[in-house]
């Protein structure tokens, strides 16, 4: 059990470094100078002395191997350093953007979980033709892309219908629309994967068994099917984590909402490599307490998976 | 025991039998054309105390039968009867103006299932919900039908599990299905069945899953759960555990009752001939040479004498005037015009292991084994699960490093070594499983299946007329073919390089009576023609007496006992093989 866990840290360690290497070496293959960025981007006219000055004091006049080096004893002691662009330190940014992301990958993921598994049992009970309607919903909803599905949802919402406002506004109105964005591919997704192990419970013997027992429809599916159902939705959660804050990068852009997607993704532009660093970082670091969770859930869901180990 | 006893349906007439079915039958298709029957004219009664059991292989109707009596036939199926009554009440719905039928309503029927009928499955690894404990899934039938607290539920839990021999119920009550032996958590499906004390239980295929000592003691259960007054209606393709347990008896074969009577009657002396046939299919106490499967010249009568004397096999199978396809083949095996190898005085060892140890992490799963093999004959190698059997397969076969110990193959050494010398032997050595159909790779043909075990396309209708199949089978993917066409194409891809020693492993267990009656004929036939040993595992003593010539008894990873098979069978000295013997089920041949 220990060694187990002494292996997962390890796992997550290696994850991060590994995230932090693809980022510094990815952001150098980026043509232009980032002592330019510093001094206020591409159209900038700062003077040769000006870009020489930045360059020695972010050490960038080093080797790369030297600059990585650095990089990555700084990282180790938790310093992010601080962005180029907003003069900031990195950690104080993150710190402020992290909130209104996480509350959106959250609530979208429980969403999703919500649609998901309402869809798979529903779908499941209604014969023929709802299984079908079910199964080509999802196919659907996992193949449509964000910022149409954000496009189509606004133009129903809010400018059809003025329920909801197109902008994220604070408060919990300007939060539907994107957290549906986000939710309805995914419930797609994890709705296809809970609906085949739905399928399976349905035909096991101990629905039988139970039914046998004198157990109706609806508790055969709430003791029984529901949870069968839900095993393979908390194995592909941490996956969907990931994929959620990907997605959140063009939702928050969209909605004009703030967020570490939007963040991010205008660090990219302003090739801010502290802080497209320290949020990729961040995300990993995400990422890989997430799957430790979901294991974690799957184990106390799962007492298979514990015997087996 | 507590709570067992108030069964006897309180409320109805004493006189009136727990099930009664009257001309049952049953289909998958359009009601009003009574389309796709499976079942038709059916009609027996279960009464309190009483054991009726329906015989019958695979597809005879005798599972759906019993599913509809609870009312859980499965979508698209109609029910018709004359009668169908629990506890003297019709399940039966009621008939509309326009003649057709409407089911019993589902709160009805939920009211009938758990409280007076309960359902016993086979394997309770998947009867019972492996992801919930025992306690709640046994618990779930006193929800449902009594008005207990969750405490009392669980007092009653305790007890039930007691009731049903299960050793500390209080350790036992928080473990899920997966976490229990399979004895174990059969006895807790049985629990969950009787919970809320139905009159009459329903046993489908119980013990098949099962050990031939945990089957023993499974039925001796069902035997106490009877005479505390419980009905059983039990549902077996196993004559011998039939046998034991049943008042009556009814021969099922597609989908209609062809004899019934007392079992006595049925078993000792039958009238139908499919019921005849069946018997005559049980390989146990059946000597070697005499054929189990239907076949135009009757058995050979004389029991006793074939084992001294030669045996006169019919070898009417073979396609006429077709050559062998390996007569060409230099093999040391006797080609199939010479007489049998056995005959021929004292054979040679096939295959020798010597002081065989296999550990895994603490366990020694095969502990200081030693066998010989001779050639052309069969050693029969039984033990319960877990007794190290697969395991010794595996590493004579070489798929397994041992430990210590090695194993010689045709007087030259064969394990340990490197698999590239291995390579070249491999010919002379090969295996049939349990499960055919997992051992074929799925998109591949039959042909191609046996073109690639021999190397090329010649020979591969040969090799399938070898083994009784029609050549143009060649063209199907395994899935098209019934269980015992996959396993005689699994026969003939071992037999395609001429080995000289099989390795089977459970080869008849997964098939119906009949069918494995055939299998055994056929690898009987195929041992005489050419010479080929057998190394034969089995947990189905009756199965391994039949084919072997000598037997070892495993346990624990060691062999306990090692001779002729009539010695060990009429001698048993280790105490394992006495209770092997004792829990076998057996099935007198009149």
């Amino acid at each position: 059990m220990l060694v187990k866990a002494a292996w997962g840290v390890a796992g997550g360690v290696f994850v991060l470094w590994a995230a932090a290497t693809l980022t510094f070496f990815g952001l150098r293959l980026i043509p232009g100078d980032p002592a330019q960025a510093v001094l206020g981007g591409p159209g900038s006219q700062a003077s040769a002395e000006a870009l020489a000055a930045v360059r020695a004091e972010y050490g960038l006049d080093q080797p790369v191997w030297v600059q990585y080096l650095r990089y990555l004893g700084r990282l180790g002691t938790g310093d992010l350093g601080s962005s180029y662009s907003l003069r900031q330190p990195v950690a104080e940014i993150i710190g402020a953007q992290i909130g209104g992301t996480l509350l959106l990958a959250a609530l979208s993921l429980a969403v999703a979980w919500v649609i998901a598994l309402g869809l798979a049992v529903w779908s499941t009970r209604g014969g023929r033709v709802a299984a079908a309607v079910g199964s080509a919903l999802e196919i659907v909803a996992a193949a449509v892309p964000h910022f149409w599905l954000a496009m189509v949802l606004v133009l129903v919402f809010s400018t059809t219908l003025r329920w909801l406002p197109a902008v994220s506004t604070p408060g919990p109105a300007g939060l539907v629309l994107p957290v549906l964005t986000l939710a309805l591919p995914l419930a797609g997704f994890l709705g296809q994967v809970m609906r085949e192990s739905v399928l399976d419970a349905l035909e096991a013997p101990f629905v039988l068994s139970a039914r046998a027992r004198g157990e109706s429809e609806g508790g055969v599916r709430w003791r029984h099917v529901l949870r069968h159902g839900a095993l393979p939705g908390i194995a592909l959660s941490g996956w969907a984590f990931g994929w959620l804050i990907s997605g959140a990068v063009v939702v928050e852009t969209i909605f004009a909402r703030p967020g570490l997607g939007r963040t991010l993704l205008n660090a990219v532009q302003l090739r801010d490599v502290p802080l497209v660093v320290g949020v990729v970082l961040v995300v990993a670091l995400g990422y890989v307490v997430v799957t430790v969770l979901t294991d974690a859930v799957s184990r106390i869901a799962d007492p298979r998976l514990r015997s087996a180990s | 025991m507590s709570g067992m006893s108030g069964v006897a349906a309180a409320g109805s007439p004493q006189d009136a039998p727990l099930l009664r079915v009257e001309n049952l039958a049953v289909g998958f298709g359009r009601a009003a054309a009574r389309a796709g029957a499976v079942v038709e004219g059916v009609s027996f009664e279960v009464r309190a105390g009483r054991t009726v059991a329906l015989v019958g292989e695979s597809g005879s109707g005798k599972s759906v039968t019993a599913r509809t009596v609870v009312g859980l036939t499965g979508r698209g199926s109609w029910v018709a009867a004359e009668a169908l009554e629990v506890s003297g009440a019709s399940v039966l719905g009621v008939i509309r103006a326009d003649g057709t039928r409407r089911g019993l309503p589902a709160p009805e029927w939920r009211r009938i299932r758990g409280a007076q009928v309960g359902l016993v499955l086979q394997d309770a690894l998947v009867s019972l919900d492996p992801l919930r404990p025992i306690g709640r899934e046994i618990g779930d039938a006193l929800r449902l039908h009594t008005p207990l607290s969750a405490g009392a539920r669980r007092e009653r839990v305790l007890e039930l599990l007691e009731s049903v021999g299960m050793p500390s119920p209080a350790e036992r009550i928080g473990q899920r299905s997966g976490e229990l032996s399979g004895g174990l958590r059969q006895r807790a499906l049985i629990a969950s069945a009787l919970a809320a004390s139905p009159g009459l239980l329903i046993a489908d295929e119980p013990t098949t899953a099962l050990d031939t000592t945990v089957q023993a003691q499974i039925l001796s259960l069902f035997e106490e759960v009877v005479a505390r007054g419980t009905g059983l209606l039990f549902i077996s393709h196993d004559l011998a555990v039939v046998s034991r347990l049943a008042d009556e008896v009814l021969v099922m074969r597609s989908g209609r009752v062809v004899e019934s009577g007392p079992v006595e009657r049925v078993l000792g002396d039958p009238q139908h001939d499919y019921t005849k046939q069946l018997l005559r299919a049980v390989p146990a106490g059946v000597p070697r040479g005499v054929r189990l499967s239907v076949s135009a010249e009757p058995a050979a009568p004389a029991v006793d004498a074939i084992r001294t004397s030669p045996p006169a096999p019919p070898l009417p199978d073979r396609a006429p005037g077709a050559p062998p396809a390996h007569a060409v083949a230099a093999s040391p095996a006797p080609s199939t015009a010479s007489p049998p190898a056995r005959a021929a005085g004292e054979p040679s060892a096939a295959l020798v292991v010597r002081g065989v140890t296999k550990r895994f992490g603490d366990r020694v799963a095969v502990d200081e084994v030693s066998l010989e093999l001779r050639t052309g004959t069969t050693l029969g190698l039984v033990g319960e699960s877990g007794s190290g059997k697969t395991t010794l397969a595996r590493i004579v076969l070489g798929l397994d490093a041992p430990d210590a110990g090695v194993v010689e193959l045709g007087g030259l050494p064969w394990v340990p070594g490197r698999e590239s010398l291995r390579r070249p032997r491999r010919a002379q050595l090969g295996a049939v499983y349990q499960d055919a159909l997992s051992s074929f790779d799925p998109r591949l043909t039959v042909g191609s299946i046996l073109t690639d075990a021999l190397g090329g396309a010649d020979g591969v209708a040969e090799l399938l007329r070898e083994v009784d199949l029609s050549p143009e089978l060649a063209r199907r993917r395994p899935r098209e073919l019934s269980g015992g066409q996959r396993q005689r194409v699994s026969i003939a891809r071992a037999l395609a390089r001429r080995p000289r020693v099989l390795v089977l492993d459970e080869p008849v267990s997964a098939l119906d009576v009949s069918v494995q009656a055939q299998i055994l004929d056929l690898l009987d036939r195929l041992q005489r023609e050419h010479g080929i040993a057998y190394l034969f595992i089995s947990h189905d003593l009756g199965v391994v007496r039949h084919m072997s010539d000598r037997i070892a008894v495993m346990g624990s990873g060691r062999i306990v006992e090692e001779g002729p098979a009539a010695t060990v069978f009429e001698h048993p000295e280790h105490p394992l093989t006495r209770s092997l013997l004792a829990a076998a089920p057996t099935l007198s041949h009149s």
